[in-house]
């Protein structure tokens, strides 16, 4: 019995290391693509214009600030209880403890980045296009995903919902995160992950009246009679471009359009797959998680705000290419 | 039994490689003959352009005589009128600067898109065409490849030769 009074302190300590390592982990578990450097600080200083003197933002962060104290305070006083266990009553100090990390739990558990994705990130996006409309908890529905006939999937996941129009052409965007399951030989169940980044739809005004897709790299076994060669070869390396109309295909895929799509993947690091069911198009592009972002200081803050409109931008763009073309083409 | 295992999987490479090579030499044989629809669906064009044209000029007979025959010779199989027919269709298509009546007209604003599509159609069926010669001439001539595509007679094909006389529809 001595001895388990001796060993308690140092197994609440081992606790107490679990808990944060636990918390720390949930807090990066959005993990990030970090875009290249030149690319996010020109976003920078729109980011910090956009986060510097902001009330809002000011008042998120003082509350995180807040909170973060609050934590740290029933932390230390679940380490002092551990004393009271030991010196003074040992039931006092098992209930202090137990209460005391149950309101650190509580606490830190507690989202902090609530109020940025509620109404500080709306506004930023705005500022940034004003037709976009912005609900982080809102889903893009699954079967708006299985529609672009992807590779089929277990487990389905969506947040961070954007509608707005490029181009006079309406689009719908999310972040999606596709995994399929896996049973290893002992009959545990693992899941891997497919795709996570963000997933538009866009209504185009004209009609590609057929089926075009590019995407990564694919085995061309069952499907190569509607693969066709782009003479692009940087192009080439990185898609394989599927239709069933190699000729129409042709005509959009022009060696100026092919070209533009290299130089915004090699700008960005992203990469991005379309898909052309007649006037919808569907676009994949693998961000990881899109908006990132922890409390820290401006500089930071505005870093990973920048980080999250250079890919949307980069969305932009590739979108607005796409569409050009298929606008400017004649069925 | 390791000596029919060894004949079993070479019989099913060359059997892969004999498919690979024939199936790519049929793929670009049928990107060419995808060149000659878009031409002739071209020369399809020309009865309505000599008509539309017809009605805006008067000194211009010797043109639209010989390119109406030039086309009824390519119609009736003699592809060498093709060359030719090129040129005068050109010749044809920039008679539109000296009449700007013609230039402006309805039925020849109409043609003018139909051209310039077909005209896309064919640039795109060409590019195709040279894509899918380029993958093949690669296959045959590379090592282990060649020695298949020598045992069965394979020879690379040509790129397009008749680039030079492309057309360019300028309007």
């Amino acid at each position: 019995m001595n001895n388990f009074f001796m060993a308690f302190p140092p197994l609440m300590f081992i606790f107490i290391f679990i808990i944060i390592i636990i918390g720390t982990v949930k807090n990066g578990r959005r993990k990030k693509v970090v875009l290249k450097e030149e690319i996010v600080n020109k976003y920078k200083s729109i980011a910090y214009d956009l986060i510097n003197n902001n009330p809002e933002f000011d008042k998120a962060r003082s509350n995180y600030k807040i909170q973060s104290l609050f934590a740290y305070l029933f932390l230390g006083l679940s380490l002092a209880s551990m004393f009271v266990f030991v010196q003074l009553n040992v039931l006092f100090g098992i209930l202090g403890f137990i209460l005391c990390m149950v309101i650190f739990i509580v606490i830190i558990s507690k989202r902090n980045d609530k109020a940025i994705f509620n109404n500080v990130l709306p506004k930023v996006l705005n500022r940034f296009n004003s037709d976009i409309i912005y609900d982080h908890y809102k889903k893009m529905d699954k079967s708006i995903y299985r529609e672009a006939r992807y590779e089929s999937f277990d487990r389905y996941s969506s947040d961070d919902y954007i509608t707005g129009k490029v181009h006079n052409c309406p689009y719908e965007m999310a972040e999606v995160h596709t995994e399929r399951r896996h049973t290893d030989s002992k009959g545990r169940t693992h899941y891997s992950t497919i795709f996570h980044g963000m997933f538009a739809k866009i209504t185009l005004s004209k009609s590609f009246d057929g089926y075009l897709s590019i995407v990564n790299n694919k085995i061309k076994l069952f499907n190569r009679d509607q693969y066709i060669t782009i003479d692009n070869e940087a192009f080439e390396k990185i898609y394989d471009v599927f239709t069933d109309d190699k000729i129409k295909a042709m005509r959009l895929l022009t060696p100026d359009v092919t070209t533009k799509m290299i130089d915004i993947y090699n700008d960005t690091g992203l990469y991005f797959e379309i898909k052309i069911y007649g006037n919808n198009l569907y676009l994949r592009v693998y961000t990881s998680a899109m908006f990132s972002f922890a409390f820290s200081n401006v500089e930071k803050e505005s870093k990973d705000i920048a980080n999250s409109i250079a890919k949307l931008d980069s969305i932009y763009k590739i979108t607005e290419n796409i569409i050009n073309e298929i606008e400017g083409f004649d069925v | 039994m390791p000596f029919l295992v060894i004949i079993g999987v070479t019989a099913f490479f060359i059997f892969l490689e004999f498919n690979s090579i024939i199936y790519l030499r049929n793929r670009a044989r049928r990107s060419y003959s995808v060149i000659d629809v878009f031409l002739k669906k071209r020369f399809d064009l020309i009865p309505n352009l000599v008509e539309t044209v017809k009605g805006y000029t008067k000194y211009e007979g010797e043109t639209i005589e010989n390119i109406v025959k030039l086309r009824n010779k390519f119609s009736d199989g003699d592809y060498s009128a093709g060359s030719k027919l090129n040129s005068e269709y050109t010749k044809l298509l920039a008679l539109a600067e000296s009449y700007p009546e013609l230039k402006a007209s309805e039925n020849f604003l109409k043609l003018q898109k139909e051209l310039t599509k077909v005209e896309n159609e064919i640039a795109a069926s060409r590019r195709l065409y040279i894509n899918d010669v380029t993958n093949y001439n690669t296959k045959i001539q590379k090592f282990p490849h060649m020695i298949f595509a020598l045992f069965i007679g394979a020879k690379p094909m040509e790129l397009l030769s008749f680039a030079t006389e492309e057309v360019k529809v300028k309007f």
